[in-house]
């Protein structure tokens, strides 16, 4: 059994990388969307530096972005804020049950996000532009929603990995950051 | 269900009425107030559908934009969510989503009077316009049109002519059109969230913006901008629109109702939205905000000349159609 | 039951059940909407709709930028300074810092507006900060989303220009002005509240004051202060709005830091942003999909609902009064402020109004309603933004919170029962 698991395990410097790509790209956009509003305003002022009508709707599209790719990346950081008031009262097997029932059900919303993401971004984005970008598809709103999904169903796939390797191996589920 | 003795009794009346069509409940999004101009416009063709129904369809509306600002709204009718039935919306909102025709009613200076408008409103070229989205494949269709007025400009400092909004930081939506237009008279388009406007005029961020008379009041911007110049720059033209998911599950009958009640709510807009705005522009006076006339709309016409022939050029022979309709 | 109660019913009976199961709360407000529209027969396609449109605000922009300045000053050396100021200022008394916190968010807050931007800016300062100087976090996370709540009621204050707005006939103007005495009642009695627990909980109390000390200080974080000077100066004056306020923060966070103190080079700004993904990782995607359980409970009229069960109950205008809060309370447990002036405004301000409420007064009972309901589980937006920035589990955090909720009820209740605290200052200016 701890065969699989070791060659399964292989497979994590991938995530390693996964995961630092997408921190690297939330880092770029956090920039941008600082850069862009600044922009913005000292532009009113200083009659060299642009003032575009296109300002926020770029700022919130890339926070949009910055939104659900961070979000899974807290999924792998287990940071996302749940209850956790009953955790002393409760037998150490059930919380690892519901952890697992909990990882696999957002994995099903993952899922979900990318099938009707994936739709309606193909849909508006054929019936609509950014209203300050008229030459700019409205896909490009509503892209990050199949986008959370894939990166949420990746990092999910591995926390349940984990549970699942750690029932079997009977040891604690390992943090890995 | 209805019994074999019922159905044989005589009710000519009722296959027409459409009162033996489903039970439907349509949502209806407003972004104003009920007691606005669009607000009532909406009541009226609730009461009428129902009442023209016999209460068989049901209009929910849920006003003062808690289901989203009108492009939430567009997106969530265009995106066949089943959430939102029908909304009101400015004509111009369908711009963005490939409306070219119904652009042309927010070109500025376009309509010279309210009179010019309904002329078009009630023309054989309203009904082409409406169904312009539909014919899109947006999945979107025009019931009727209204206006909530002529636009005008409202300022921080007193302006007295189009010379004085030169310099001036003005709000204007995002839009090429708006943007163009507020470039076009020498003032710098700004960009500040409708939330945040209240604020940005209180403080000085902006100059000045443009609303309808009615909305300059009900947002209390003349509480911090008491200065307002008529130049009428566009007429807030707004329509209607039903998702055609919606009307497909409409009996032809109960289409026509909400047609018939189009119609008179249409009626009924021409009728309140003058006098409210009259009524209004009295009661900013009383309270002793400065408004100016603009007696020779040339200048302005003459200063946004290049965006309206940019912004009209794909159209141009339906444009000069609206034009001639005064 | 009708199919609308069912949804309801659906809606918040397997959200709570999730919550309960220690689902993220995040997804779990997305899993309980999915059920809820496949029970309606509806297309799931509102997810993705809604999602975009919750985070698609430009004023909650304040929020990310706030955090990342706080995290900026914290690592670039403008904290260090503060903290020595702070020390020199207010050391010498009990709870000191906590008392800092309320009358900064008093000022602060009242400029943004907005109790998140409140929490994620000076939250993300004064929480580093208190712990520092041996406060708990729980209880510096606390009192930092409490005092936030005096930010809606400091004009400017968007809410109040909804509710003016809605209402009718209100005037935005005297409702700012009403707000300031109610801010400042709430702020007393907040510092009353963490003036007893610094003394329970054995808070530090440093050197006796000393003036040449604090003079020394002041000189010593002139660059820091100037951050405060530029953001407050900026937004007063109309150089741009409170939420740009918080881009230029950054900007100047960052030239500081990295110029000025050289507590940073741009590697280390590079590496410290991780911690400003960290936080926002929990706080965006909160605010994304709790946008699609609002509008659900929108749509459901669950508003409505609540606000019509008070319609009848009794004549009685104290119970009446108290029934209106209650009612505020509760939906502000699972919604945000401005839906809920939007739809109750409308159906509660005549009972208001009947009771001799007058309508300036009862905007400022909805507002604190509504602030106070930004900080409770299962739902607050302040709340989830406070246990991101103080890195605090939320339940820690409620439970710390639990004295202040007491001083807001009190508030609550002096402002209800004793008309000319929020009537006083408007009928003044008149
Ligand atoms: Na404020
Ligand atoms: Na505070």
């Amino acid at each position: 059994m701890s065969n699989i698991f070791n060659t399964i395990d292989k497979i994590k410097p991938a995530y390693d990388m996964t995961y630092k790509i997408v921190l690297f790209i939330c880092k770029v956009l956090l920039i941008i969307v600082i850069f862009i509003t600044t922009m913005a305003v000292t532009g009113r002022y200083v009659s060299f530096i642009p003032d575009p009508a296109w300002s926020e709707e770029v700022v919130l599209t890339c926070m949009a972005f910055t939104a659900v790719l961070s979000a899974a990346l807290a999924i792998r950081r287990k940071a996302h804020i749940r209850m956790t008031a009953f955790d002393k009262y409760l037998p150490k097997k059930l919380i690892v049950a519901l952890d697992l029932l909990a990882d696999v059900a957002v994995l099903a919303l993952g899922v979900v996000m990318i099938v009707v993401g994936w739709r309606y971004a193909v849909l508006l984005g054929s019936r609509g532009s950014y209203v300050s970008m008229p030459s700019v598809s409205r896909f490009w709103m509503y892209f990050p929603v199949p986008l959370a999904g894939i990166a949420m169903v990746i990092f999910e796939l591995e926390a349940i990995y984990n549970h699942i390797r750690g029932i079997f191996l009977k040891e604690e589920v390992y943090n890995e950051c | 269900g209805q019994t074999p003795e019922e159905t044989t009794t005589e009710e000519p009346t009722q296959g027409q009425t459409g009162q033996d069509g489903p039970e439907i409940t349509l949502v209806y999004a407003e972004v104003n107030p009920l007691d606005t101009i669009v607000g009532q416009t909406g009541t009226v063709f609730k009461e009428k559908v129902e009442e023209l129904s016999g209460g068989k369809i049901k209009i929910d509306i849920m006003a003062s934009g808690v289901l989203g600002s009108e492009n939430d709204v567009l997106d969530t009718m265009l995106g066949g969510g089943g959430t939102i039935d029908i909304s009101r919306i400015s004509a111009f909102a369908l711009t963005s989503y490939g409306g070219e025709k119904s652009k042309l009613l927010s070109i500025p200076f376009t309509f010279v009077n309210r009179e010019h408008f309904w002329n078009f409103a009630t023309s054989d070229l309203a009904p082409e316009f409406l169904l312009e989205p539909h014919e899109n494949g947006s999945g979107v269709r025009g019931l009727f049109y209204g206006e909530e007025g002529f636009r005008h400009f409202f300022t921080v400092d007193e302006v007295n002519t189009m010379e004085d909004l030169r310099g001036m930081k003005l709000r204007v939506s995002n839009d090429p059109v708006m943007n163009g237009m507020v470039r076009g008279i020498g003032a710098d388009p700004t960009v500040v969230s409708f939330g945040e406007l209240y604020s940005a005029l209180q403080t000085g961020v902006v100059d000045g913006a443009e609303q309808p008379i009615a909305n300059y009041k009900s947002n209390a911007f003349h509480e911090v901008a008491p200065n307002m110049i008529l130049n009428g720059h566009t007429l807030g033209a707004i329509q209607v629109v039903i998702t055609d998911e919606a009307w497909d599950k409409l009996t032809a009958e109960q289409q026509d109702i909400l047609m018939e009640a189009g119609r008179y709510a249409s009626a009924f807009n021409r009728e309140i939205s003058e006098e409210a705005e009259n009524k209004v522009l009295d009661e900013l006076k009383a309270e002793g905000i400065n408004i100016v006339e603009v007696n020779d709309i040339t200048p302005w016409q003459e200063a946004v000349k290049d965006v309206v022939a940019a912004e009209t050029t794909n159209n141009a022979e339906l444009y000069q159609r609206l034009v001639d309709m005064q | 039951m009708s199919a609308e109660s069912m949804a309801i019913l659906i809606l918040l009976g397997s959200f709570f059940v999730m919550v309960f199961l220690r689902f993220p709360i995040a997804y779990a407000v997305a899993l309980s909407s999915v059920f809820t529209l496949l029970y309606q027969g509806l297309p799931l396609t509102t997810i993705a709709q809604q999602m975009v449109r919750g985070i698609s605000s430009f004023s909650l922009m304040a929020v990310p930028f706030f955090i990342t300045m706080g995290v900026l000053m914290g690592s670039g050396g403008i904290s260090e300074r503060l903290i020595g100021l702070a020390k020199a200022c207010v050391g010498w008394m009990r709870g000191g810092m906590a008392m800092v916190n309320i009358v900064a968010s008093y000022f602060f807050g009242g400029i943004s507006g907005s109790a998140s931007a409140d929490t994620a800016s000076l939250g993300s300062i004064l929480i580093p900060m208190m712990v520092d100087q041996g406060y708990d976090d729980d209880f510096s996370t606390a009192v930092t989303i409490t005092s936030s709540v005096e930010g809606l009621l400091v004009p400017p204050s968007h809410n109040m220009v909804i509710y003016a707005t809605t209402a009718g006939g209100v005037s935005v103007g005297s409702l700012f002005l009403a707000g300031y005495v109610p801010a400042a009642i709430l702020a007393i009695s907040l510092m009353i509240g963490s003036y007893i627990i610094s003394v329970k909980r054995n808070y530090p109390k440093g050197e006796k004051f000393n003036l040449i000390n604090l003079l020394k200080q002041i000189f010593i974080s002139f660059w820091a202060l100037a951050a405060v000077l530029i953001v407050v100066v900026g937004v007063v004056g109309g150089i741009f709005t409170a939420t740009e306020s918080a881009a230029i923060a950054v900007i100047y966070s960052l030239i500081v830091s990295v110029f000025i103190y050289k507590g940073l080079d741009w590697k280390g700004v590079w590496k410290v942003l991780e911690k400003c993904i960290d936080t926002l990782s929990i706080v965006l995607i909160l605010i994304a999909t709790s946008s699609i359980f609002g509008f659900l409970l929108t749509r459901l009229g669950v508003p409505q609902l609540a606000a019509n069960a008070i319609l009848g109950l009794t004549d009685n205008p104290i119970l009446l009064a108290l029934l209106l809060n209650l009612i505020l309370l509760v939906l502000g447990t699972i919604m945000d402020m401005a839906p809920i002036i939007l739809i109750a405004t409308p159906i509660l301000l005549p009972i208001a109004t009947s009771i001799g409420l007058h309508p300036i007064q009862f905007g400022i009972m909805i507002i604190l309603n509504c602030g106070i309901g930004l900080l409770t589980p299962p739902v607050g937006g302040v709340l989830f933004i406070g246990s991101a920035v103080g890195k605090v589990p939320m339940e820690r955090v409620v439970r710390a919170t639990l004295p202040f909720y007491i001083c807001m009820i009190i508030t609550l209740i002096l402002i209800t029962f004793v008309p000319s605290i929020s009537l006083w200052l408007p009928a003044l200016f008149r």
